[in-house]
């Protein structure tokens, strides 16, 4: 791959980071020109693509289990806590069932959208509506040691589930005033 | 052996674009064209700090991908025609006057 596609994936994880207001887990990294004498600086790209991995979600945790050959990484935050509580009240509301609940089924999807580029990678996503300890619901990634998983792809998942979860707090709860003001 | 149609391969290269042109009117595609794609394809340092995160969507980050992709493709293309040209063995041709 030519440099250019790397600095045209990596602009897109920047660009991430600046709409969800997280460029400055990254922005001293950036300030070091990204290809120098044609040739990227691949310390620079992985240490955004890893930084941004680690910090997107405030809970984050990433463990390699070597006998089964994967590596773990565990991503929760104030956000999607939150998405899963208001997503809840929602349902209540409604009289709609856990599973049924659209806002529990569109997380899911997204979640999908973003983390089923590589048959090396998977995901689970544990939404709880009444969470029992802080950071209960949680975002599960896996990568399998078999194959060719690009890392970036998974960095630009993440921040993308963030800004997902992030407007759909703002929807909720609009909905959700709007509603109790009528009522 | 390969015989080459001399005025339709010209025909056919006049006709080819030369490169896929821009999207016009797409501000954000241009500011990413100008200030990242052209510096670094003329080998010139771009540090991602002084771009202008506000200037453009991240559809418009894709649409450069999109522009990148089709002038690699055709850049592969040109150069396998060039090569298979290159390649031609010259055949004399009979000449009545001689």
């Amino acid at each position: 791959m030519d440099c250019l596609k790397y600095v045209i994936f990596l602009v897109y994880l920047v660009k991430q980071l600046n709409d969800i207001g997280k460029l400055e887990l990254i922005e001293s990294l950036l300030d070091s020109p990204i290809i120098y004498d044609k040739e990227l600086d691949f310390d620079i790209y992985y240490d955004a693509v890893f930084t941004a991995i680690d910090n997107i979600f405030e809970y984050s945790t990433r463990r390699y289990y070597e006998n089964n050959c994967f590596e773990l990484t565990v991503l929760s935050d104030k956000v999607m806590v939150d998405y899963y509580i208001l997503a809840g009240e929602f349902g209540k509301q409604r009289g709609i069932s856990y599973k049924k609940n659209p806002y529990i089924i569109d997380a899911r999807r997204e979640a999908e959208r973003h983390f089923i580029f590589s048959y090396s990678l998977s995901y689970r996503i544990h939404g709880h509506i009444e969470p029992k300890r802080p950071f209960h619901s949680r975002l599960t990634i896996i990568v399998y040691d078999e194959g060719d998983v690009d890392m970036i792809g998974v960095a630009i998942g993440i921040a993308a589930m963030y800004k997902f979860f992030q407007n759909k707090c703002s929807e909720l709860r609009e909905l959700l005033s709007k509603e109790a003001a009528a009522a | 052996m390969m015989k080459v149609n001399v005025t339709k391969l010209m025909e056919a290269i006049s006709e080819a674009e030369a490169y896929r042109a821009l999207e016009e009117g797409n501000a954000g595609l241009s500011y990413l064209y100008d200030s990242l794609y052209n510096p670094i394809s003329n080998g010139e340092p771009v540090r991602l700090h002084d771009l202008d995160y506000d200037r453009f969507s991240l559809e418009n980050v894709s649409e450069l991908e999109d522009y990148y992709d089709t002038n690699s493709l055709n850049q592969w293309k040109a150069s396998n025609i060039s090569r298979e040209l290159r390649s031609l063995q010259p055949a004399a041709l009979k000449v009545d006057f001689l």
